[in-house]
Formats: C-alpha cells, sequence, structure tokens
C-alpha cells in the first residue's frame, strides 16, 4: 500500500512538474512576443527623449525627439514614435523630417519613416523653403539621402509639384521625381 | 490696297533676303493668360535645388490658360523676383510646340497661333516665345489660316505682338525667309469701332537676341 501511494506521489509530483514547466513556457512566449516584435528583446525604452547626435570633431550633426523610443538588444534596432530631426548642418540650410513612426536599424545607418512623413528644407537667401510630403520614407542620414516609391508632394514656394517615386540628396541638392510628374508654377504675384 | 501692299513686301523678302524682319501680327496674346497657373506634367523630373531649375523630360506639356507647350524635354527656372522661363526641345526628328489663343480684335473673330521648333523658350518676364531651328508660326482665324512664317529663328513678342525673324544660323548661314500674310481685304469680318486692330508694319531689324539668351 505504502508502495502505491509513493507511485502515485510520484506521478503527481512528475505532472507538476510538467505543468509548471509547460505553463511557464507559454507564458515566456507571450511576454517574448509583446516585448520584442521581429528583431528581439526590447532592453530598454524611453519616453519624451532629446537625443544630440556630434561628428567627429565634436560638432552637434542633428538632433532628434521622440515621444518614445524602444531599443532592441541584439540587433540594435530602435522604434521611434513621433519622430522629429533636425540637421544642424552649418553650412546649409536646415532640413526637418517628421513621421508618426520610424524605425532606424544598421545603428541608425537606415532609417524607415512612416506615417504623415514630412521634410521641411529652410528658406535660403537665394532659395524658397521647400516640403515635401509622403507616406512611407527611407533614409541614409549620414549621406542625407532620401527616398520613396510612394505619391509624393513637394512645395517650394508657391510652385507645388506632385509625383510617384523620389530620390532626394540633400548633400548635392537634387531632387528626383520617378514618374506622373504634375506641376504648377503660379504667375508672379505684383509686389 | 494696304493689303497688297504688304503682300509684296512680303514677297520680296521671300524672294532675296536672309535679313531679319520685324512684323506686327493682328492681334495680342491673351493677356488673361498671364495671370493663370503654369500646369505641367512629364514622366519625370530632376530639380537641382542648388541652382534652382528643374528638368522635366518625357511627353512635357505645359498648359497656361489658352497657352499650350509641348516637346520632349523642358528646362524650367524662377528668377528672384518670380518670373518663370521655360525652355522646351523635341525629341529627336519632332517638333517642340507652341499655340496660343490671342485677344480678340475683331468680332466674331477668334485669332489663335500655333508655333513649331526644335526648341522653344518662352520669357514669362519680357512675354516673348523664341523659336529655334526649323521654326514655324502660324496665325488662324476662326481656324483658317491667315499667315505664316518660317525660317531658322523666330521670335514672336506677344506683348508688342510682332515676329522677328532670320533665316540665318550656324547650319545655315545664307537662309531665308519665308513669310505668308493673308491681305486684310479678306479678312472674315469687320473691326470694330472701338478695337482697331494695330497697324501692319514691315522693316529690316538686325537686333535679334543669340541662341540661349
Amino acid at each position: 500500500m505504502a508502495e502505491r501511494a509513493a507511485s502515485w506521489f510520484a506521478i503527481v509530483l512528475v505532472a507538476a512538474v510538467l505543468a509548471t514547466s509547460y505553463w511557464y513556457s507559454q507564458t515566456l512566449r507571450l511576454t517574448l512576443g509583446v516585448q520584442t516584435g521581429r528583431i528581439g528583446a526590447v532592453d530598454f525604452f524611453a519616453q519624451n527623449i532629446a537625443l544630440t547626435g556630434f561628428d567627429s570633431l565634436g560638432r552637434a550633426r542633428y538632433r532628434l525627439f521622440a515621444d518614445r523610443m524602444t531599443h532592441f538588444g541584439n540587433s540594435d534596432d530602435v522604434d521611434l514614435d513621433n519622430p522629429r530631426i533636425l540637421s544642424l548642418r552649418a553650412d546649409q540650410p536646415q532640413v526637418e523630417a517628421t513621421a508618426l513612426q520610424a524605425h532606424a536599424s544598421n545603428n541608425a545607418q537606415t532609417v524607415q519613416m512612416s506615417g504623415n512623413v514630412v521634410i521641411t528644407r529652410a528658406a535660403a537667401p537665394d532659395r524658397e523653403a521647400m516640403r515635401m510630403e509622403t507616406e512611407d520614407l527611407s533614409a541614409i542620414p549620414d549621406e542625407d539621402h532620401f527616398w520613396t516609391d510612394d505619391p509624393v508632394r513637394l512645395q517650394s514656394g508657391a510652385s507645388v509639384i506632385n509625383a510617384r517615386g523620389m530620390d532626394f540628396d540633400n548633400i548635392a541638392r537634387r531632387v528626383e521625381l520617378l514618374s506622373d510628374v504634375v506641376a504648377t508654377f503660379p504667375p508672379r504675384r505684383s509686389p | 490696297m494696304k493689303g497688297r501692299r504688304f503682300w509684296a513686301c512680303a514677297r520680296g523678302l521671300q524672294a532675296a533676303s536672309v535679313a531679319c524682319v520685324l512684323l506686327a501680327a493682328p492681334a495680342w496674346a491673351e493677356r488673361a493668360d498671364r495671370d493663370k497657373d503654369a500646369n505641367v506634367t512629364a514622366d519625370h523630373s530632376m530639380l537641382d535645388d542648388l541652382h534652382q531649375v528643374q528638368v522635366l523630360t518625357g511627353h512635357v506639356v505645359l498648359i497656361k490658360g489658352t497657352m499650350r507647350l509641348t516637346g520632349e524635354r523642358m528646362e524650367h527656372r524662377q528668377d528672384e523676383k518670380g518670373y518663370q522661363y521655360y525652355v522646351v526641345t523635341a525629341a529627336p526628328d519632332e517638333l517642340a510646340t507652341f499655340h496660343e489663343r490671342a485677344d480678340p480684335v475683331r468680332e466674331g473673330v477668334e485669332s489663335t497661333l500655333d508655333a513649331f521648333a526644335e526648341r522653344i523658350e518662352y520669357d514669362d518676364r519680357s512675354d516673348r516665345v523664341y523659336l529655334y531651328r526649323r521654326a514655324l508660326v502660324k496665325r488662324f482665324e476662326n481656324d483658317e489660316l491667315r499667315d505664316e512664317l518660317s525660317g531658322a529663328r523666330i521670335v514672336y513678342d506677344a506683348r508688342h505682338s510682332t515676329y522677328e525673324v532670320d533665316g540665318r544660323n550656324v547650319e545655315s548661314p545664307t537662309g531665308r525667309v519665308h513669310i505668308r500674310i493673308a491681305p486684310t481685304s479678306t479678312a472674315p469680318a469687320p473691326a470694330p469701332k472701338t478695337a482697331a486692330p494695330p497697324p501692319t508694319s514691315l522693316k529690316t531689324d538686325r537686333t535679334l537676341p543669340e541662341e540661349g539668351q
């Protein structure tokens, strides 16, 4: 009788261990699913961030603001909510980019912006301010290079250009519109 | 009588000369066009933000009121005062086109102008249209061909309603000017009392600007 009771106790114990292990694994999987998404575990996040990047000479190159920054430890990727990036190149008019979301990967070598993406270039003595709007935009920040395959709207002064697809090189100061270009140039207004 | 004399002058020029001529057209370009937006469509565009020059390519069409400008490539720039400049070039073996309706100077007469050339420049500041190489201008009244001019270079001044025609260019230094002007006596409708057509004149002029100005 005592042997039978011991056997039952062992079976119950093993079952309890199995059940606990299963519960733990399920719990862990759900937790990881919420936190890691597609690129590994989140190791930290920050809210209402203001981040300044410097070049090798210690000069401020850009400022980044976001409501929330989520960092993924394994890949070093970053998700940004409501990001706003300001270029601080002293020799060029200020460029500002905003979007609803952004994802930076490869140590911020590439940035994918999505949702109400707006890039503005401040006015210069010889140029009017320029504004670009699109829904998705890829960027290589170190090269000041931006591109999209989506519809894009450009406004420079009172001129407006709509097109599909854009490649913007802010160092060479060239904007290439890839297809379906429709431009409106207003007449000169009397001062 | 005036029309016949004009005809004779034109024929004389066609037969004899490579000189520039200045002709007064009997209608002004539609003034309302100047205050309209220019709408341009194209397949592709490259904007040089540094030099503020935009190059549009592929089936380029510009519409500004009654004005229509077409070609394969268009260069657009705007000066610091807001004036617009357009340079349109045609695809190989084709011609760029310019179309415009003129302000009416006679009741019941609609005057339109069609121009063709390998390269057409439109200067918003001076209201001038420059036609280079294989240049041809045709003026119609109620869709009936009235005047026709051809040469190596034609400059159409929409503000003063004049043409400058030159038969010469680098490829054809002895080129000829061809002009056909319909006599005014066969005009389809009389001129209204309140808006007389500008006087028709014909005189030599050697101040044609160089290409690319």
